[in-house]
């Protein structure tokens, strides 16, 4: 079986479900529901564009020594996939070798219109506290969801 | 020694759905004669044509109209990516050559070729450009 080398998780914008789940990945992040405080230190957290939309953060590495990255698809999911095997299978990193992850399942309604509302329309002191506080309350399933990557990466089902 | 600028330059030429203009633009750019109009590709994919007489990659790709952030995607990645957008040069025959294929398999091709040829001074243009 091929070693995953990279994992990218992704969601629409780039700025809350995939930076956190990179985070938790990366340690960043404990696996005990962290303070607002801890959230908002995250490199990228409520702070991407529309603009950056496409682009791929790379958070560090994980303690199994794969590189863990964040980023925003938009609604090119089905192209930037394709376009991201390609890019890396060129450079010689097999489509085995990377993990796609989708996030976006573990997002809750706070936290959609929170982001549509801090990120979309730019009111980021209204949208703002309804990120944080969707993103709290479902906090348990990111942690849930890293952990089911990294069993995955050890080479589990 | 140092190392020469251009060496690691990709140079992609894109369009939108369909490989029309990129297949032949990629053959142009690598003195492939004649050029090469036909080209299997799904959008997103990035197709590897050759490599130039300055060593840099030459690809093609289908953006699905995602060019800004696949942009996005490509300059936060390593290396350095030139990425050709050919959309702007369908002459009118491709357009309705593309539209009619929409209705029925087949009849929009012999337009579209016509279009290609209609676009190829242009396109040579483009490809002296990105050449240098």
């Amino acid at each position: 079986m091929m070693q995953i080398e990279k994992v990218i998780y992704h969601c629409y914008g780039g700025s809350h479900s995939s930076v956190v789940s990179a985070a938790i990945h990366t340690r960043l992040l404990g696996r005990k529901t962290p303070p607002r405080r801890e959230l908002l230190q995250i490199p990228y957290f409520d702070e991407t564009r529309k603009e950056d939309i496409g682009r791929l953060h790379l958070f560090g590495t994980a303690p199994e020594g794969i590189q863990v990255y964040a980023m925003g698809m938009g609604g090119g999911s089905k192209v930037l996939k394709k376009l991201l095997y390609s890019t890396f299978r060129d450079e010689g990193v097999p489509k085995e070798s990377l993990l796609l992850v989708n996030t976006l399942s573990q997002v809750n309604l706070s936290t959609r219109i929170g982001g549509f509302l801090s990120r979309g329309l730019g009111f980021v002191t209204l949208g703002r506290p309804l990120v944080l506080m969707g993103i709290l309350s479902s906090y348990p399933l990111f942690v849930q969801l890293v952990e089911e990557v990294e069993k995955r990466i050890k080479g589990g089902p | 020694m140092g190392s020469i600028w251009w060496l690691n330059i990709k140079i992609i030429y894109s369009e939108r759905k369909v490989p029309i203009l990129t297949p032949v633009a990629a053959s142009l750019h690598l003195r492939d004669y004649p050029p090469s109009f036909s080209n299997v590709c799904q959008e997103g994919e990035l197709f590897f044509k050759g490599t130039d007489h300055k060593g840099q990659k030459v690809y093609t790709l289908l953006h699905g109209g995602y060019y800004p952030i696949i942009i996005n995607l490509l300059t936060s990645l390593e290396g350095r990516w030139e990425i050709v957008i050919m959309d702007d040069l369908y002459s009118f025959p491709i357009k309705l050559g593309l539209f009619l294929e929409t209705i029925d398999k087949g009849w929009g091709w012999p337009l579209i070729q016509g279009g290609i040829e209609k676009s190829l001074p242009m396109m040579e243009k483009r490809v002296r450009e990105v050449i240098g």
